[in-house]
């Protein structure tokens, strides 16, 4: 009867996902289960902190850096307010049309990369956001962690760029050498870890270790110029017509609690 | 008993849930990672009956299904059959036996992937060193897993079947 009643959920959330519709069972559990949990961890990690004799030193340290962080990160922003005062006066002088800016909104993960056969991680939106499909993802360090690929309520499913079914346009930018007079782009292809494969580079192209890698923008999923790590070695592809390099996501994977998604 | 064991499993099941949303990624090391909604299926497996088990596989199938958002009919199908086996070995074996939960967890990693890579065929390569390392770590995590469930869910002590016996200490005697 166990089995039966197994087939049929399978074949219910088969028929579901066809739909384009979360499921009940996994609303259910996403609902009952994984969210309350989290919750609950998070609360009892925030209290029991600051009672952690090793933890209260570190706190001491880390807030004397956070407050000398906020003083430059003050003045940074004053500086800033005036350069953005300067473009906008030169924007309605020259009459340049305006463009939207673009929001991000902060999400915890509530579960990263918890199945051995997909990198994915389940992000939960705070109250009053909402996502859509394709909502870019970006990391805490500011580069790019993946795409919204499935929405339930305020809980996301997030296609993380490590696993191999993710393929993302991206562009080389030279450092410490003058830009290419030809741009370099390829695609980044997740391999299960740490690293991509950045494939379909031309056999001239300019790249070596240590160049950025960005978003190129080619596609309509993710922008260009949002980083995503650092070549770290370049190889002939076995063809050799081609090239292909090795690069470090400047992610942590393995350790998201925090990010951003970008509409 | 059955409400005890009841609670036991819904715990054992959360808890599971828990460390494998948020722990397991953490530990990984490349791609070996421990699987804990198993290694909660096999003590479930080994400290109740065959009902209790089958329906933790169900279970702990549906949430690995519902955090990876694929496969809902692979984890369900692997994860029963884990399940399955585990009872098979709890059968077989004495429960007290320290030995049974890694014997009962070896069998289930290896009938889990075994079967997920029959019904997901990818790199052979890569999938022996997933599973040997998802093995490794499922070998050192169960049998405080087990220890920790035991008392919870207090089995019976099942005494042997005395033909069980005989048998076993005929063999011993045809050995010496």
């Amino acid at each position: 009867m166990i089995v039966i009643l197994g087939i049929a959920i399978t074949l219910y959330h088969k028929r579901e996902a066809h739909r384009g519709r979360v499921d009940a069972v996994t609303a259910l559990i996403h609902r009952a289960l994984l969210i309350p949990e989290f919750r609950f961890v998070h609360r009892a990690t925030t209290v029991t902190r600051p009672y952690m004799p090793y933890k209260a030193a570190n706190l001491r340290r880390e807030n004397d850096a956070l407050r000398k962080r906020v003083e430059a990160l003050s003045i940074e922003n004053e500086m800033l307010r005036e350069q953005a005062q300067d473009a906008e006066t030169m924007r309605q002088m020259l009459k340049l049309p305006d463009t939207p800016p673009s929001i991000l909104r902060a999400a915890d993960v509530i579960a990263l990369k918890a199945s051995p056969q997909r990198d994915n991680a389940l992000v939960l939106l705070g109250n009053g956001w909402s996502a859509k499909q394709r909502d870019v993802v970006i990391g805490p360090t500011g580069a790019l962690a993946g795409q919204v690929i499935g929405i339930d309520g305020s809980l996301c499913d997030v296609l993380l760029i490590t696993d191999t079914q993710s393929s993302v346009g991206a562009r080389v930018v030279q450092n410490g050498r003058p830009a290419a007079a030809k741009a370099v782009i390829g695609i980044c292809q997740g391999a299960r870890g740490s690293l991509l494969n950045l494939v379909d580079l031309e056999v001239d192209a300019d790249i070596k270790a240590g160049d950025t890698v960005q978003t190129s923008g080619i596609g309509t999923v993710f922008p260009q110029g949002i980083p995503i790590g650092t070549v770290i070695a370049v190889k002939p592809d076995p063809s050799r017509s081609l090239k292909t390099a090795t690069v470090q996501t400047a992610n942590d994977f393995n350790s998201l609690t925090k990010v951003f998604l970008r509409r | 008993m059955i409400l005890r064991a009841l609670a036991a499993t819904v715990l054992a099941l959360a808890i599971g849930t828990a460390l494998q949303a948020d722990v397991s990624a953490r530990v990984a090391i490349g791609a070996a990672r421990p699987d804990f909604l198993l290694i909660a299926v096999v003590c479930i497996s080994l400290l109740t009956n065959a009902t209790f088990s089958i329906a933790s596989g169900l279970c702990a199938g549906a949430i690995a299904a519902a955090l990876s958002g694929i496969n809902y009919g692979t984890f369900i199908v692997t994860r029963i059959a884990a399940a399955w086996v585990s009872t098979g070995i709890a059968k077989a074996m004495s429960r007290q036996s320290l030995l049974t939960p890694l014997v009962a967890i070896a069998a289930a990693t290896l009938t889990e992937r075994a079967l997920a890579f029959l019904m997901a065929p990818g790199s052979i390569r890569a999938s022996a060193a997933q599973t040997a390392g998802e093995l490794i770590y499922n070998l050192a995590l169960v049998v405080p897993a087990y220890l920790a469930l035991q008392p919870l869910m207090r089995p019976r002590r099942i005494r042997e079947p005395i033909e069980r016996r005989l048998r076993r200490q005929s063999k011993r005697t045809r050995w010496r």
